[in-house]
């Protein structure tokens, strides 16, 4: 492959790759909203034995929902940006000689075919930390979904038990309905604190952004070396 | 001697660049069509001497250009104004976001050796000032010698310049690009490292990238000064090549949250942050494969000296006098 046809294929590779980096981003923050949905909707349909075990609700309820979601975005975008690479690499070179086709053609085949192996690879949404939801929502167990402090929980006379405390229940539905309330409350704000960290950026773990741009550079990285290999 | 040698106006090829029958890739215009070579870029000294007129940063591709609106409110000559603001509509002709580029190896550099000496002595003072403040972040430039370095390429730039004074300049010039060829390569690694390591810092960076593309410009100059042309298109590709395995590894995406975790900017919210970050990484990527694609090239650029038997000083003679066009096109 001579210069001006490698050059052509660079910015092939380039322009792809700087698209789909764009693109990843704006898109997975376009679909927020719809991810948030999902996970709010859980959180509204809250019981009351999910509330007394917020960690455990959000790794056995949220987290599948927001694997799956993440999942589903990895395979539509990577489906996508390949076949853009596809439409990519026909659109260039349309000038070459007879000859100079063929062993484009076969070089773009080279191409493709490792774009779709890295890819097609290992989940990326695997390596993507599970969601954490932090147990202060009920701090103070049921007292807590009462809207009783903690401090109350070191008064001996008020612990006396189990079946007191569902009598206090019973007794205070108001307080009952406020402590839910502000359970959801504390849910959702850590949800889309999550969904920010985890989807877009965060300094403490990689965004599911982050590893798919990181997916297609790696991609790009590899097609520009097997490219230069072969100048 | 120089034979058959045409030289043309960005402005010639305007029309078929904006409908898409000529493309530019790297510093040739080609036929879309045919795949034919139309011409080659090559900037002139006019590039330079406007560009560090404005008091710019001239030589890198790093080019943040003032508008030519804020250069008229600062009083600059109009004749001045005039030819820059021509130079910024050549550059958009030729598809150039970043006037900058012009400047950072468009052709072989029309830049005198002394002049590039001067820019090397304004960035071994920004990079020395740099380096005291991250050096309390990053041990590992203690170990650096990048002073020694600098001196040293310093001292080989003016030995370049010098040559012209000798009644055989040629060896001397040879001798000055064999010892760049280290300097660039100690350059290069220094960049590889920054680029692996866990923390970026944008100016020093550039600051080092641009002592890079200074030296190995030299390195071309002092070849083509010699008239080994066969040897400047062999160092060329090796330069292009280099720059590849440099730069394709730069990501857009890892330079940003490098630079969000070593921020200190506790006002903006992270994410906030990061998106700014890859706004300026989204840049320097740009301008490092403008540079790299300018630099893989330029091999054919010499073959055509070659082809044309063309005489390597008598072209650089003629590139540097050349004061109507910043770039001008060497048409084929």
């Amino acid at each position: 492959m001579n210069t001006p046809e490698l050059l052509a294929m660079r910015r092939a590779i380039r322009t792809w790759r700087e698209r789909w980096s764009d693109k990843i981003a704006k898109d997975l923050e376009a679909s927020i909203p719809e991810l948030r949905c999902v996970l709010i909707a859980e959180v509204d349909a809250l019981k009351l034995f999910d509330a007394l075990r917020t960690k455990r609700f959000a790794a056995e309820t949220l987290q599948p929902l927001f694997a799956d979601w993440c999942q589903k975005k990895e395979e539509e975008l990577f489906t996508a940006a390949e076949s853009d690479l596809q439409n990519q690499f026909k659109h260039t070179l349309a000038y070459s000689s007879r000859k100079g086709s063929i062993d484009i053609d076969l070089k773009k085949d080279v191409l493709l075919n490792l774009a779709g192996a890295a890819l097609s690879g290992v989940a990326t949404v695997a390596t993507i930390p599970a969601i954490a939801i932090f147990s202060t929502a009920t701090a103070g167990g049921i007292l807590g979904l009462l809207g009783l402090g903690a401090t109350v929980l070191v008064t001996k006379n008020i612990v006396i038990g189990l079946v007191a405390l569902i009598a206090l229940v019973a007794l205070t539905q108001k307080h009952f309905a406020k402590g839910m309330s502000k359970t959801k409350a504390r849910l959702r704000e850590q949800i889309e604190q999550q969904i920010q960290e985890r989807i877009v950026y965060s300094k403490k773990q990689p965004s599911l952004t982050m590893l798919l741009i990181e997916r297609i550079e790696e991609t790009a990285k590899k097609m520009l070396g097997e490219l230069d290999n072969a100048a | 001697m120089l034979h058959d040698l045409a030289f043309s106006i960005p402005e010639k090829f305007a029309g078929g660049l904006l409908d898409g029958s000529i493309v530019r890739y790297g510093t040739l215009l080609k036929d879309a069509g045919s795949g034919q070579i139309l011409a080659h870029l090559q900037e002139t000294g006019l590039a330079h001497q406007l560009l560090s007129k404005v008091g710019l940063h001239s030589f890198t591709p790093w080019g943040a250009v003032a508008t030519v609106a804020d250069m008229a409110s600062s009083g600059y000559a109009n004749v001045q104004l005039h030819q820059l603001k021509g130079m910024v509509e050549a550059m958009q002709v030729l598809q150039y976001a970043n006037i900058g580029v012009a400047a950072a190896g468009l052709g072989v550099s029309a830049v005198g050796f002394a002049v590039i000496n001067r820019r090397l002595k304004g960035l071994k003072t920004d990079i020395e000032r740099l380096t005291a403040r991250m050096e309390h972040q990053f041990e590992a430039l203690h170990d650096t010698h990048w002073r020694e370095h600098f001196s040293r390429i310093q001292v080989y730039v003016d030995r370049a310049d010098r040559a012209f004074q000798l009644a055989e300049p040629k060896s001397e010039w040879l001798m000055v690009e064999a010892k760049l060829n280290e300097e660039s390569s100690y350059l290069a690694h220094t960049l590889q490292d920054h680029l692996d390591s866990h923390h970026f810092d944008v100016e020093w960076f550039k600051q080092l990238t641009s002592s890079l593309l200074l030296c190995d410009s030299v390195r071309m100059k002092c070849l083509v000064h010699a008239d080994e042309l066969k040897l400047a298109r062999s160092t060329a590709s090796a330069v292009g090549m280099s720059y590849t395995e440099l730069f394709d590894s730069v990501s857009a995406t890892r330079l940003a949250d490098k630079m969000t975790r070593r921020s200190s900017d506790i006002n903006q919210d992270e994410q906030a942050l990061f998106r700014k970050h890859q706004q300026t990484a989204q840049l320097i990527s740009n301008h490092l494969q403008e540079v790299t694609d300018a630099a893989i090239s330029k091999p054919l650029l010499i073959e055509h000296l070659i082809d044309h038997k063309v005489s390597g000083s008598r072209y650089l003679e003629q590139i540097a006098a050349h004061d109507q066009n910043p770039v001008i096109l060497l048409t084929t």
